[in-house]
């Protein structure tokens, strides 16, 4: 996945700016802050989400962490790889270590979502 | 670093947001009197002798009844304790420790809750267990809400037949959270599985408690199946001792098995301290309240021992911790462990199966001569068994105590006064320190006792 062409949120989020049912997932940066991944706790198939709600918990060995959805919309699809290899999202946050898919409902814009130049400028705010 | 717990505005904001004006408005439940803030204590002036001496005779004032002469259950049970039991967890390494803050250092109390979650796991016959709870009701209760986390479906069936003192603790933790308390009624000594068909409504949790609060064993299948017919998480309420003669939850496919730890090598005392264990499949395992230890390697591959999954508790998630409990009831578990590994599958299965018989031996006795009646002749039973008396439960209980020295059971009308003959009701338990010689004095005692009441007339 080429991060250049992602959207992100102000708290670490990443997710895919078109399609149908977008990936998400969370950025290289919290990855790193997290350690190492040991369990991904996902939503079910099925689950509407609204924008800034917590679904999604990952868990390093002395933290466990929220993941707050970028969009609204209905979880279409998890990454079930994660199960059993948690640390994609350390290897790959952008690629193999995405988290979920969602279906946009539409009722959530995408303004206040930051391209990949602009989030890497808040890091190093 | 200076540790100041709030500071003025901090009150002030949290005063604001409960709605009080000032400390003394939200202190104002408590008498006058009693504030120290207006009234300074006045402690009479006693030296250290004459404390412990008032203490003395007030402890003397407790009528201290020997092991045979005790048939109360109810709850809290009393079996022998070998002598390396309270040894053992008197040491100060472990007396004195509190629970591990840097836990891998404290490698011998990572290693007892690590041994404490195995036995638990071999009694239940289920996947994983944690370091332990504060008691069996609180462990029940948190065995509700994790079933709640998981399913999200706001209603949990209880059976009637959970000992009051349980359902009032499970009431207390799901009542502000939204949760429907459904209520499984029972037919004679066994909880109505049936009642709940495929019309009832969707549930997070159903409950099974066997033995249940009048002595009968449930079957865990029909409470598997009911469980499955609203979508729960099937939850056993067991006890433990009672695991070495009957089906582990795991056998029926519970999905979380509870229980009171007291049984296992920990006295009757005041109402605790107790500990409670929790048991769940491995799927579950996140949602689970407090802590697990688990056995590793190190560097060097020797065995060692680590407080994993504590990244749900409190002090790491604050308000999304999966419970309140952030530590675990470490001594009480250690006992717990200590009395196992002494007694092992065997010793536990004598235990059991003597307690099992001298209850039966019991009930024989009373049916036989005495004008008594079980409750629910076709209702197995484990270590306590509900009785029908022909008079009424609390007089012959007075009547064995003050006359005989013998403490008879438990009157039921207390928990369930709405069964029938609920009044002449009594719940008599016996564990391996009755001999057939107590049950014998038992015998003569009551036959005495019904004989001077049914002469009386005060026959029901």
């Amino acid at each position: 996945m080429d991060e250049s062409k992602l959207l992100f949120t102000k708290s670490h989020e990443w997710i895919e700016p078109e399609g149908e049912a977008r990936r998400c997932g969370i950025s290289a940066h919290a990855q790193e802050m997290l350690g190492d991944i040991v369990f991904v706790e996902l939503p079910e198939a099925g689950r509407k989400v609204s924008k800034g709600e917590e679904f999604i918990i990952v868990e390093s060995p002395k933290a466990a962490a929220d993941v707050y959805a970028p969009l609204s919309g209905e979880v279409v699809e998890v990454n079930e790889a994660l199960e059993g290899d948690p640390a994609l999202i350390n290897k790959d946050p952008y690629g193999e270590g995405w988290l979920v898919k969602i279906k946009p409902d539409g009722t959530s814009g995408t303004d206040d979502l930051m391209d990949a130049r602009a989030y890497k400028d808040s890091l190093e705010e | 670093m200076a540790y100041i717990p709030h500071t003025a505005e901090d009150r002030k904001a949290m005063l604001e947001a409960i709605g009080a004006d000032s400390l003394d408005e939200l202190f104002r439940d408590i008498p006058e009197e009693l504030q120290c803030s207006t009234t300074p204590l006045d402690l009479p002036p006693h030296n250290e002798y004459e404390v412990e001496r008032y203490f003395e005779e007030r402890a003397g004032e407790n009528r201290v009844f020997p092991a045979g002469r005790n048939f109360l259950g109810a709850g809290a049970y009393r079996h022998f304790i070998p002598a390396a039991v309270p040894y053992i967890a008197s040491r100060g390494e472990f007396m004195t420790s509190y629970t591990p803050y840097q836990a891998e250092v404290s490698q011998g109390t990572l290693q007892a809750i690590f041994e404490f979650q195995s036995h638990i796991c071999a009694l239940t016959a289920m996947e994983v267990a944690n370091a332990s709870m504060y008691d069996g009701a609180t462990a029940l209760a948190e065995a509700l809400v994790m079933a709640l986390r998981d399913k999200r479906v706001p209603r949990v069936y209880l059976p009637e037949l959970l000992p009051p003192e349980w359902t009032e603790v499970c009431r207390t933790f799901v009542r502000n959270i939204g949760v429907e308390v459904q209520t499984i009624p029972a037919k004679g000594a066994r909880t109505d599985f049936s009642s709940i068909t495929e019309d009832a409504a969707p549930g997070c949790a159903l409950v099974v408690c066997t033995p249940n609060a009048l002595g009968g064993v449930e079957d865990g299948r029909q409470a598997r199946a009911a469980a499955d017919r609203v979508k729960a998480h099937l939850i056993a309420v067991v006890n433990p001792t009672s695991l070495a003669v009957l089906a582990p939850p795991g056998q029926y496919g519970a999905d979380i098995a509870v229980g009171e730890g007291q049984p296992l090598g920990v006295p009757v005392s005041f109402g605790g301290p107790y500990a409670g264990f929790l048991a769940c499949r491995g799927r579950l395992i996140r949602k689970m309240p407090g802590r697990v230890a688990g056995e590793t390697r190190d560097p060097e591959g020797r065995r060692g021992f680590v407080l994993t999954l504590q990244t749900r508790e409190q002090h790491i998630r604050r308000d999304k911790a999966t419970s309140n409990i952030c530590t675990n009831q470490g001594l009480v578990a250690l006992m717990i462990s200590v009395y196992l590994t002494l007694l092992g599958r065997e010793g536990l299965r004598e235990v059991a199966e003597t307690s099992l018989l001298r209850t039966r031996q019991l009930a024989s006795a009373l049916t036989a001569d005495a004008g008594c009646e079980l409750y629910d002749p076709a209702t197995p039973h484990f270590h306590e068994v509900a009785i029908r008396l022909p008079v009424a439960a609390e007089a012959f209980r007075r009547r064995m105590k003050d006359e005989h020295g013998i403490l008879p059971g438990f009157p039921l009308a207390d928990w369930f006064p709405s069964l029938p003959d609920a009044q002449r009701l009594l719940l008599v338990n016996c564990t391996e320190l009755i001999s057939p010689a107590d049950i014998d004095n038992y015998r003569h005692a009551a036959t005495a006792v019904l004989e001077q009441e049914a002469a009386a007339g005060r026959t029901a």
